[in-house]
């Protein structure tokens, strides 16, 4: 029984880029006329240059072509960067408060202005940056890991295994985050952001487990593979070393997306007062705060354009990598 | 087909009820719901201990929640906990609502993604194309309570100081209890339709273009074209109903999602929907409340995908259901 | 291929046009439920109402916006216990004995008079008083009325919100129609006699009715008309929406001048505002919220904020399961010494209640009780440099010499620092008023660590288990101190004592004082006990009382008779909504 479902968790198919890459070109060798095969040797021997160039590297040549995802690149770079060292560029400490300069607008002394209670909204905002950068990257590697294994077993075992993980799966997925994580705030304490990251690695590694399985299911009947099973390789040596990397490409790509998609689901939860909850400030939080004070516009914009640039760099590189890593991509015009 | 069908259905009953079950040790164990009781300085301790013995608190979780799984059949769901009425008819009230509104901004978020997937996949690369692919990026990108908050921030401002109200920010109707299908109604759903129609375009109108590309790339399109069929023709007959397909499948998922209630609109909008009837249940810790939401939206999720799946067998004959 | 297509579209439409007209259908029911209780539909009686105020004062009529739904309006129901309830089914519905007047002086309402003695109480319901209960001749409000309150309340099934004082009373004496007399249980004389009966119940009209069921959608008898004792009855509800009151032309006081008032949930405070600057509504008493400071302006518009009955407070934790160095006097002086109360009050409320000052009286929170002499906890007043030097004197050691803004250093006293846990709710302003105070303690060397709980938790768990070291949250209280008994009591569990004392503060002085006043009748002397245990209890800080969150109603210029409405006792705003009508 075989269901085709399409790809859930971070949307948006291929052959989706704005830019054409040009003519995926397997590799460059160059060899003197006449030869059927040249060997490395015979190339060196003729004093020729041999340039193989491995599927990776044509990866990365794929990926410097699309400039939508250099921008995005860059973009995430300049951002992290300002999260990492959030302790450095920040002009005040976010917590600073001062009573006498509450709700001013962006200033020389303030670029974002200042909140309710006169802190630094420029410094929120960088530490938040920083907090919803540790969320998504944790979030996004964590639950790959975790849905690569579950997917890798229940993909490349197949039968009652693959049946229970994929009604695991189904229950995964149809469990209320939002429940989950009260409970977890009224049992474990407060909403410190690990333990939400923690509860949305829970939920998004459905979205990877499944595409890695169908890659096990369709890989495993393939000849290589019993060709290397027959000459005595045990599973793990068949899962790991010749099965495994094909599913790397999907892998990067829904890792990639995955960040945005847990910054941006963590930032609802905290605007909705289930996620990572105050003082600790997370973008979500920011904006949350700012519904008090409507008139105050620096106080919602600012944190949401930081939202929407880190998902849109974010989605950006994703694309690119889709592209750069999708051996099966072919860019033709019609 | 048809065993397909019932082989799923029978599959999706337990994990309901695995579902329902571990949701119902989750929030129970969430909190003492008579808690709030205590703020009062003169709390009777005998209505305390009435209500623990009447809302079962008092016996282990399990009980309880064979309890409610009875109360579920044979009382409509049940009585909410903390007001004791009846649960099913808020559901309904409530669900009809939020189905009113995201009816709406699905219809519309479908219609206007197929027809610019159709033409940016049909002029590729041209300047709508590229216009229209980067607002599709930006409605991923953007987060819903964000948008939600930007339109209402922004029709609040142009009704202070112009004094026109173009549309409402808040409620569904101006006067409570009104019509459903009013001029009125329309005008306070706007934005929220607004916001779930631009994120659900996005989502769309990638997808379209990107199906139409993969149609329009290949053989009997070319073939057509060969035989010296009119583009028109190929666009209508060939390429945008097989292209169709995929489409069903993400919109019956997406809808799924979204019949849970768009919680984070319905917050920012105070609109009497499911998502935030949810929101104020758990607020109050109101079990049974909590429960009728997720076990309907559950429910929702699990037909809605079932429907994905069948409509996409249905539609596209290469597919063979066992 | 295509026919397929075509035949999902149809199938596509036809489910959506059944989700459609069902939705059309569920949208527009009324809320009506198998019970048989039930009002008329809400839509018909709004769809009457004008949307615009110069036609509504045309009509005679208004729209009061509610910033919560409503559970409920058995106001005796530990549901239904509500602020918002009570604006609608209290005083314009059901009402009582006493009415409580905005400076917390309590007036006879329906009782023509009433005697308390250490042995009795004697209520004489004045002749006038009925009971409209629309399809049935009037009713008097008798004596019946007033021992059937008594009876389901202290009824151990009925889940009330509290029954103390009505436990006092061993048993009852009808003399005749409109007078009747309780008898209170040996030694158990209540002499808050004045908060009982605020709230009768027609034991008539509820026959076969249980308490925890009626009332749930209406205020009616058990045929599901609406029943009423005040100037209005309820006429229709709609769960979610909003409820109408009409004129009740059988009331016994003076009659009421709006013929309707309409009142419309909004439960988002933002959209309130907005709908009070456009006209949508005529009147809301909002939560305070910094956002309101755009009305406190508004040429069209009335904005009126006064301290309510609530004491927003720290407790601090002197049982076994705080930090011991609280145990110690002179570190809470500091800690009170180090908080700028005014400061914090004018971050988090100036722009919408300018006046309001700290409370400084453990017991009574409003009017000449509360301030001049009896502000026992002005000794207390933000003072840093002398928190700094108490700690010194005391040989703390390793904090700062003067007080810092950016100080760093935390105290040492007895080999213990002085850093303590800090457990609040998740309401914005204790989020907020949690930093403001830790930059403050901070800079005189003491710090404290916030941890922020959901509600549940915090009221259900971390207090009730006495388990924390300082908690903010606030109790709602009264015009009368007895209110307060529960939350200064030494705890006694088994004889139900101190229910309300998480901070497991015990002094036996203060218990006898408390004892004493909740029995005397004589008003002088029982203040004056009342103030002795509250000057005690200032002088050993057992709590450090910070303010009275306000209480704000906004109303429409044009809207006459409401200028001395804002009433900060349970009563609400609407308790004189009878003289409530459209001037110039």
């Amino acid at each position: 029984m075989t269901e085709i479902k399409p790809e859930q968790g971070p949307m948006a198919p291929s052959d989706d880029s704005l830019f054409p890459t040009n003519q995926a070109v397997e590799g460059e060798i160059i060899a003197p006329e006449g030869s059927m095969v040249a060997t490395v040797d015979d190339t060196h021997a003729a004093g020729l240059e041999l340039k193989v160039r491995s599927q990776w590297s044509y990866a990365r040549m794929r990926f410097f072509r699309h400039r939508l995802a250099l921008i995005g690149l860059f973009g995430l770079v300049v951002i992290f960067s300002a999260g990492i060292f959030a302790g450095f560029i920040a002009p005040y400490t976010f917590e600073e408060i001062d009573l006498n300069n509450i709700l001013q607008g962006p200033s020389h002394a303030h670029y974002f202005g200042t909140d309710a209670l006169g802190r630094d909204e420029f410094t929120r905002v960088v530490w938040g940056i920083r907090t919803s950068m540790e969320v998504g990257v944790f979030v996004a590697l964590v639950s790959t890991f975790v849905g690569l294994i579950i997917g890798a077993v229940a993909g490349y075992y197949g039968g009652w295994l693959d049946n229970l993980l994929m009604r695991f799966t189904d229950l995964v997925l149809t469990l209320p985050l939002l429940a989950v994580l009260l409970t977890a705030t009224a049992l474990l304490g407060q909403g410190s952001q690990w333990r939400v990251s923690l509860i949305l690695v829970f939920f998004f590694w459905t979205g990877i487990a499944r595409v890695v399985r169908g890659i096990f299911l369709s890989l495993r009947e393939k000849e290589y593979v019993e060709a290397a099973k027959a000459s005595g390789a045990g599973d793990a040596r068949l899962m790991f070393r010749h099965i495994l990397p094909n599913t790397l490409g999907p892998i990067v790509v829904n890792a990639t997306l995955a960040v945005g998609t847990a910054i941006l689901v963590e930032a609802a939860l905290s605007f909705l007062g289930f996620g990572i909850k105050p003082p600790t400030p997370s973008l979500g939080v920011l904006v949350s705060e700012a519904r008090a004070n409507p008139e105050q516009w620096w106080l919602t914009v600012f944190p949401g354009l930081t939202i929407v640039a880190i998902v849109l760099c974010v989605n950006f590189v994703g694309d690119g990598l889709r592209d750069a890593l999708d051996p099966t991509q072919r860019r033709m015009r019609a | 087909m048809l065993t397909y069908i019932v082989r799923r259905i029978l599959y999706s009953i337990p994990v309901l009820f695995f579902s329902t079950f571990l949701s119902f040790i989750f929030v129970s164990y969430a909190g003492n719901p008579l808690a709030q009781l205590k703020q009062n300085p003169r709390f009777s301790p005998q209505t305390i201990e009435n209500m623990t013995h009447q809302l079962h608190l008092d016996m282990p979780v399990i009980q309880r929640y064979f309890l409610w799984l009875q109360d579920v059949f044979t009382h409509k769901l049940g009585n909410s906990l903390y007001t004791g009425q009846a649960l099913w008819p808020q559901i309904t009230r409530t669900m009809g609502h939020t189905a009113q509104f995201i009816i709406i901004s699905e219809v519309l978020a479908l219609i206007l993604g197929i027809s610019i997937g159709i033409y940016s996949a049909i002029r590729q690369y041209s300047v709508f194309d590229y216009v229209f692919t980067s607002i599709s990026f930006l409605g991923f990108a953007m987060p819903t309570f964000w948008l939600a908050l930007l339109l209402q921030i922004a029709f609040t401002d142009i009704f202070l100081h112009y004094n026109i109200r173009i549309f409402y920010t808040s409620g569904l109707n101006s006067l409570p209890g009104g019509p459903a299908w009013s001029w009125d109604r329309m005008q306070h759903l706007a934005l929220p339709i607004a916001t779930l129609c631009i994120i659900s375009f996005a989502l769309y109108s990638r997808y379209m273009r990107a199906s139409m590309l993969d149609v329009i790339n290949s053989d009997y399109v070319r073939t057509a074209r060969a035989k010296g069929v009119s583009e028109w023709r190929v666009i209508m007959r060939h390429v945008f109903r097989n292209a169709l397909i995929p489409i069903t499948t993400v919109a019956a998922l997406n809808f799924g999602a979204l019949l849970g209630g768009a919680i984070v609109t319905e917050t920012i909008f105070s609109l009497d929907g499911i998502g935030f009837f949810f929101i104020q249940s758990l607020a109050t810790l109101d079990l049974y409340a909590v429960m009728a939401y997720l076990l309907i939206t559950a429910i929702a999720v699990v037909v809605f995908n079932l429907i994905a799946d069948i409509a996409y067998g249905f539609l596209d004959p290469r597919i063979r259901y066992d | 291929m295509h026919r397929r297509v075509w035949f999902l579209a149809a199938a596509v439409v036809a489910v959506l046009g059944l989700t459609g007209s069902a939705a059309a259908v569920t949208a527009g029911k009324s809320s009506s439920t198998a019970q048989s209780l039930h009002a008329a539909p809400f839509a018909t009686a709004m769809a009457n109402i004008p949307r615009t105020p110069a036609a509504r004062a045309a009509k005679k009529t208004m729209v009061f916006g509610l910033e919560q739904t409503v559970t409920g309006f058995n106001l005796g129901n530990a549901d239904q216990n509500a602020f918002y309830a009570a604006i609608v089914a209290g005083t314009p519905v059901i009402r009582g004995t006493y009415i409580i007047n905005t400076k917390g002086k309590y007036l006879l309402d329906m009782a023509s008079k009433v005697k308390a003695t250490k042995k009795s109480l004697t209520i004489k319901i004045k002749k006038n008083a009925n009971w409209n209960w629309l399809g049935h001749k009037p009713k008097p409000v008798t004596a019946a009325d007033y021992i059937y309150t008594w009876k389901i309340i202290t009824d151990p099934t009925s889940n009330v919100a509290s029954a103390v004082g009505y436990s006092n009373i061993a048993r009852a004496k009808a003399h005749g129609k409109k007078s009747v007399t309780f008898f209170w249980k040996k030694g158990q004389a209540f002499a808050d006699y004045r908060d009982l009966f605020g709230y009768v119940y027609p034991g008539f009209a509820l026959k076969g009715q249980k308490f925890n069921d009626y009332w749930h959608n209406c205020v009616c008898g058990n045929d599901g008309h609406p029943i009423s004792n005040g100037p209005f009855y309820m006429s229709s509800y709609t769960q979610g929406q909003g409820m109408v009151l009409k004129k009740n032309p059988k009331w016994y006081g003076k009659k009421a001048r709006l013929n309707s008032i309409a009142f419309k949930i909004i439960t988002d405070t933002n959209s309130e505002i907005q709908a009070m600057r456009g006209g949508e509504v005529d009147a809301i008493t909002p939560s305070p919220e910094s956002a309101l400071s755009t009305l406190v302006h508004q040429k069209n518009l009335v904005y009126s904020a006064v301290p309510s009955f609530t004491q927003e407070h720290w407790d601090i934790e002197v049982g076994p399961g705080g930090a011991p160095l609280l145990k110690k006097l002179y570190v809470r002086a500091a800690i009170a010494r180090g908080m700028n109360r005014p400061s914090l009050i004018k971050a988090l409320y100036g722009g919408i209640a300018p006046g309001l000052k700290p409370l400084n009286n453990t017991f009574y929170e409003f009017g000449s009780p509360a301030g001049g002499k009896f502000a026992y906890f002005k000794k207390y007043d933000f003072n840093p440099k002398k928190a700094i030097a108490g700690l010194k004197s005391h040989g703390c050691t390793g904090g700062p010499s003067s007080p810092d803004k950016n100080n760093s250093k935390v105290w040492t006293c007895g080999g213990q620092k002085t850093e303590f846990h800090f457990d609040t709710t998740t309401r914005q302003s204790r989020v907020q008023s949690s930093q403001i105070f830790k930059q403050q303690l901070m800079a005189i060397g003491i710090k404290i660590n916030v941890g922020i709980h959901d509600p549940a938790d915090f009221f259900g768990t971390i207090l009730p288990n006495a388990n924390f070291d300082i908690g903010e949250y606030a109790w709602i209280g009264g015009p009368d101190p007895s209110g307060f008994d529960a939350i200064y009591q030494c705890y006694n569990a088994a004889k139900n004592l101190g229910g309300s004392n998480y901070k497991r503060y015990c002094n036996k002085k203060v218990d006898k004082l408390i004892k004493k006043g909740e029995a005397n009748f004589n008003s002088r002397k029982r203040t004056a006990q009342y103030q002795t245990a509250a000057k005690i209890t200032s002088n050993e800080i057992a709590v450090i009382p910070l303010y009275a969150p306000p209480q704000i109603f906004v109303y429409k210029r044009a809207l006459q008779g409401a200028s001395k409405s804002n009433n900060p006792t349970s009563e609400g705003p609407t308790w004189n909504l009878q003289s409530w009508h459209w001037g110039s």
